[in-house]
C-alpha cells in the first residue's frame, strides 16, 4: 500500500515530502504534475501509487513551466491542482508564475518550490520567497513535516477562498527530515472540472492586465490580513523582557533549540512564522508593540526583516529591529549557527565546542560502476585526441555533470538545464574553439529542443551528444518522454532523440552503443570531421541503460552478471584502467591492479580499454 | 538523544536512520531523521541525523552535540566523529571503501583509530562488514550495526521492537536476513562489553 494512504488518526514517519503528498489526497487533490528535482522529487513519487487507489491524475511533465501549466490548467477549471518543483525549476517556470499572480485561479492551485540552502544538490542557494513577493503569490513555509501536512491541506483551501495560487516553499531539511505524521481526513475530489470562458480573467491582453494589477495588490492586502489568524502563526511565548525573536519556516526549530541551549526560554519573547509573503501585519504590529529590539531569523535571504523594517517605518513603532547583522545570509542554519547569532543580538556569551576537520580524503560522488556516462567520456576524450581539436567542453546538468572530475575533465561550463547547446553556439560564434555541448536525455527534452533548433537556424559549428541512459538517472530514475512509460506506470509512446534531431533538420545523427568503445570512437571522430567541414551541427545520441537500473533488473531476473578480473601475469601496471577510464571496482591492492567483485557489474568496458588485454572474462 | 549515522552512498545509511526513527516513534518519542538525497547518492559520503526526544524542534544536530555515532565506514567514521559530543559513543565499522580518486593516498585503519582516539569519546571497532559477508549479503551491514548498537546498549531498544520495524521496512525476501544480521550483531555488540 501507498506510504501515505492510511485512515484518520495513525500515526507515521514520513519525509517532509511525504507529508506534503499527504496533507494533498487530504484536500482532494485532483491533477499533480511535477519534474523531478533534488529535494522536491519524492513527493510526486508519494502520490503515484496513491493516484493508483484514489484515482486521482498524477505526471511527470517534460519541465516545470509544463507542470505548472498542466496544474494551472485544473486549478482555472475548478479543481485542485498542484504543480511540484524545485526552486531552480521555478525559474523555467517563472513566466507562467508571474502571469498567474496577475489571473488568479478558480479552484486551488498550489506550487510547491523546494529551495536547496546548502546547496546539497543544486547549483544556487535561491530563495524562492522572493519570487512569491514579485508575483503576489502568497507563501507558507513550514517548519516540520506535520506542518507540511498541514500547510498542505490550509494551502488549498486559502487557494479557493482568495483565488489565489499559493507556494508552498519548503527546503532540504523539510522535504528530507521524517518526522511523526498524524493523517487526517481525506476529503473527496471533485469529478470534473468546468473552464468558465472569460477573457477579462484569463487573458492577459494589455486592458485586462492592468485591471488585474490592481486586483491582484488587493488580493494580497486581504491576505496580509488574513494571515494574522492563519494557524501556523502564532506568538509562542511571551515573556517580561523587551526582546524578542521573530522565527520563519525551519528557522523556528533552530531559535527553540538555540533558546533552550542558552536557558532563554523564559526570557525572551517569540514569534513563530509561516508566512513569510505577506506577512502578517496586525499579529506582528501587536508583538513589536510589546518590545523594544527584536532580532528576525530566516534562512538565506532578509525577506521577513525588509517586510518587517518597512511596517516598522509606515506605523512609527518604535522598535530596533536586527536581522542579518547576526544571522548569515548564506547556507542552511542549525542551532549553534542561530545560538551565535542570538547570544551577539543580547549581548550575551556563547562559546559552541571547537571543531576539527579531519585531514581525510574527500569522498565525492563519482561515476557508478559500468556507468554508460563514463564510457562516452572515454570516447569523447579519444576522439578529441585523435582529430587534435582544441576542445570547450559545455556540459550540462544530471549525472555526467560528473566529468568535471578527473580523468576525464571534460566539463567547461554548467550552468543550469539545458543551457550546454545554447552556450556551445557562442563559444563556436566567438572562437576559433571547438564547442561540444553534452547533454542528458532527460535534460535534452527539458530544454535542449528549442537550442538545437536554434543551431540549424543559425547554422552553428558544434557537436551535441546526448548522453542516453533513457532515465532520469540523478533524481532517482523518473521516466521521461524517451522512457516508454508514465509517471503512473502506463506505456507510454517512446520519442527516439535521434528522430527530433532529424526532423529538425540535423544532417549528421548517429547512435553509438558506449559499451562498444572502437566503433563509438570511429563515429565521434566522423562527427567532429563533419562538423569542421561544414560548419553546421552534428548530433551523436550515445545511448546505453543507466547502469544501476540495468544491474537491479539483471538482479532481480536471478541471472548473472559476467565476471571480470586481471590477469597479474599480463598487466604491466601502466594504469591506463585507473588514470583514463577510473571505475571504481578498479583498484590498486597489494600492490596489484585488481577488480573488486563487490562492486563490479560486468559491463565489459575496460577490457577494451587496457592496452594489453590483461583484463580478461571469468569463464 | 541525538544519533549521527554515517558511510557511504549505497550502504544502506537512509534505511538504517528510517529504522532507528521508527524504533523511537514506537517507544513514544518525537522523533526527526534528517537524511541527503540526489547526488550525494552516487557513491559520495552519507550523512544523516536522527534526533529523539520529548519534543524536538530542530531537524539536524550540529557538530559537537551528539550523543552517539554509528559509522558504516571508516573513513566517513573518521571525518564525522566532529559531531559527538565530549564523552560521546562511537561504533567504527572496520571497513574502508576507498574513495575512487585517482593519485589519492588511502588512510590505513590505523590511521582511522589514530583519528579517533584524538577526540575524547568512548570508541568500538566491529567486523560488521565481515560478518555480513559471513551471513551471505555484505548490504545486511546496516543491521550488523544496529544490532551491535543494542548489544552495547548504546539504542535503547529491545530486538523484538527492532524485529517488528524491520517487518515493515524490509522486502519479505530479506526479511531473515536481516533479522539473522541483527541477532550476529546483539552478539557482538554484548562481546565487546564482557570483555
Ligand atoms: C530546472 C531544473 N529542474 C530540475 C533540476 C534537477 N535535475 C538535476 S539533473 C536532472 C536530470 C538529469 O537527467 P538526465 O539529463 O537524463 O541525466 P542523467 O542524470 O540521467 O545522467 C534534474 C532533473 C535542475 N537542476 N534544474
Amino acid at each position: 500500500m501507498a506510504e501515505i494512504l492510511g485512515e484518520k488518526g495513525i500515526v507515521k514517519l514520513l519525509l517532509g515530502n511525504e507529508a506534503v503528498a499527504r496533507g494533498a489526497i487530504e484536500a482532494g487533490i485532483d491533477v499533480a504534475a511535477g519534474y523531478p528535482g533534488t529535494p522536491s522529487t519524492e513527493i510526486i513519487e508519494a502520490l503515484i501509487p496513491a493516484a493508483r487507489e484514489l484515482g486521482f491524475y498524477v505526471e511527470w511533465s517534460t519541465n516545470e513551466k509544463v507542470a505548472l501549466e498542466v496544474a494551472l490548467g485544473a486549478a482555472i477549471s475548478g479543481l485542485r491542482g498542484l504543480a511540484v518543483m524545485k526552486h531552480v525549476g521555478l525559474n523555467v517556470a517563472a513566466d507562467t508564475f508571474m502571469s498567474i499572480g496577475y489571473t488568479g485561479v478558480r479552484g486551488g492551485l498550489v506550487i510547491v518550490s523546494a529551495d536547496d540552502p546548502n546547496c546539497h544538490s543544486s547549483q544556487s542557494e535561491q530563495d524562492n520567497r522572493i519570487y512569491g513577493m514579485h508575483a503576489y503569490i502568497p507563501v507558507i513555509e513550514p517548519y516540520a513535516p506535520q506542518e507540511a501536512k498541514d500547510a498542505t491541506v490550509y494551502a488549498f483551501d486559502l487557494s479557493e477562498k482568495y483565488s489565489t495560487a499559493i507556494m508552498l516553499r519548503l527546503t532540504t531539511r523539510i522535504s528530507h527530515t521524517r518526522g511523526p505524521v498524524v493523517f487526517g481526513d481525506l476529503r473527496r475530489r471533485r469529478t470534473r472540472g468546468n473552464f468558465i470562458k472569460d477573457p477579462s480573467r484569463w487573458v492577459l491582453l494589455p486592458v485586462f492586465s492592468r485591471k488585474l494589477h490592481v486586483k491582484a495588490l488587493e488580493r494580497i492586502s486581504s491576505i496580509a490580513k488574513e494571515f494574522s489568524n492563519f494557524p501556523l502563526n502564532k506568538i509562542v511565548q511571551m515573556n517580561p523582557s523587551d526582546e524578542g525573536i521573530i522565527a520563519s519556516g525551519v528557522a523556528y526549530g533552530y531559535v527553540m533549540d538555540a533558546l533552550n541551549m542558552l536557558n532563554l526560554r523564559d526570557k525572551v519573547s517569540v514569534l513563530k512564522l509561516a508566512t513569510p509573503y505577506p506577512i502578517p501585519n496586525d499579529l506582528i504590529i501587536s508583538f513589536l508593540k510589546r518590545l523594544k529590539r527584536v532580532l528576525i531569523v530566516e534562512e538565506l535571504e532578509p525577506v521577513v526583516e525588509l517586510q518587517v523594517k518597512d511596517l516598522v517605518v509606515r506605523e512609527g513603532i518604535s522598535v530596533e529591529i536586527k536581522g542579518k547583522e547576526y544571522v548569515p545570509r548564506v547556507l542552511e542554519l542549525n542551532y549553534v549557527k542561530v545560538a551565535k547569532a542570538i547570544a551577539e543580538f543580547l549581548g550575551l556569551q556563547f562559546i559552541p565546542p571547537r571543531v576539527e576537520e579531519e585531514n581525510l580524503p574527500p569522498r565525492p560522488p563519482v561515476f557508478c560502476p559500468g556507468c554508460p556516462h563514463r564510457a562516452t567520456y572515454y570516447i569523447i576524450k579519444r576522439a578529441v585526441a585523435s582529430e587534435k581539436v582544441n576542445a570547450v567542453y559545455l556540459g550540462d546538468i544530471g549525472c555526467y555533470t560528473l566529468g568535471v572530475n578527473p580523468p576525464f575533465r571534460a566539463t567547461d561550463t554548467s550552468y543550469c538545464m539545458g543551457s550546454s547547446i545554447g552556450l556551445s553556439m557562442g563559444i563556436f560564434r566567438a572562437t576559433d574553439q571547438f564547442p561540444i555541448a553534452t547533454i542528458g536525455d532527460s535534460t535534452f527534452f527539458h530544454a535542449g529542443i528549442p537550442a538545437l533548433i536554434n543551431s540549424i537556424y543559425n547554422r552553428s559549428g558544434i557537436l551535441v551528444v546526448v548522453f542516453d541512459n533513457l532515465i532520469t538517472a540523478m533524481t532517482g530514475f523518473q521516466p521521461h518522454p524517451g522512457t516508454g512509460v508514465s509517471a503512473l506506470g502506463q506505456k507510454a509512446r517512446t520519442i527516439a532523440i535521434e528522430d527530433i534531431a532529424k526532423a529538425i533538420g540535423v544532417n549528421f545523427v548517429k547512435v553509438i552503443d558506449p559499451y562498444n568503445i572502437n566503433e563509438s570512437v570511429k563515429i565521434m571522430r566522423e562527427a567532429i570531421a563533419f562538423v569542421l567541414k561544414n560548419k553546421e551541427p552534428a548530433v551523436v545520441v550515445s545511448s546505453r541503460e543507466c547502469a544501476l537500473r540495468a544491474y537491479r533488473r539483471i538482479l532481480k531476473s536471478g541471472k548473472s552478471i559476467k565476471r571480470y578480473f586481471i590477469d597479474e601475469n599480463v598487466c604491466t601496471k601502466c594504469l591506463t584502467c585507473i588514470n583514463t577510464f577510473a571505475c571504481p571496482a578498479i583498484m590498486i591492492k597489494d600492490n596489484k591492479v585488481v577488480i573488486n567483485s563487490d562492486l563490479c557489474i560486468g559491463c565489459g568496458v575496460c577490457k577494451q580499454v587496457c592496452p594489453y588485454n590483461a583484463i580478461k572474462e571469468v569463464v | 538523544m541525538d544519533l549521527i549515522i554515517t558511510g557511504v552512498g549505497g550502504q544502506g545509511v537512509l534505511t538504517l536512520g528510517t529504522i532507528v526513527g521508527n524504533c523511537f516513534l514506537e517507544m513514544g518519542y518525537d522523533v526527526r531523521v534528517a537524511e541527503v538525497h540526489g547526488l550525494s547518492q552516487r557513491g559520495g559520503s552519507v550523512l544523516v541525523h536522527v534526533r529523539a526526544g520529548e519534543k524536538i524542534f530542530a531537524p539536524t544536530i550540529s557538530a559537537g552535540y551528539a550523543d552517539l555515532l554509528i559509522a558504516l565506514e571508516g573513513i566517513e567514521g573518521a571525518r564525522y566523529v566532529n559531531y559527538l559530543k565530549k564523552n560521546g559513543d562511537a561504533i567504527i565499522n572496520n571497513e574502508i571503501i576507498p574513495p575512487p580518486l585517482p593519485g589519492i593516498s588511502i588512510p590505513s585503519l590505523k590511521n582511522i583509530k589514530d583519528v579517533i582516539k584524538k577526540y575524547k569519546v568512548t570508541y568500538y571497532f566491529v567486523d560488521a562488514s565481515s560478518i555480513a559477508r559471513k551471513l551471505g549479503n555484505i548490504r545486511v551491514t546496516n543491521v550488523v550495526m544496529l544490532g551491535v548498537a543494542l548489544g552495547l546498549k548504546l539504542l535503547p531498544f529491545e530486538r523484538e521492537q527492532v524485529v517488528r520495524v524491520l517487518r515493515t521496512y524490509i522486502p519479505k525476501k530479506y526479511l531473515d536476513i536481516n533479522i539473522r544480521a541483527l541477532d550476529a550483531g546483539i552478539v557482538a555488540g554484548r562481546d565487546i562489553v564482557s570483555r
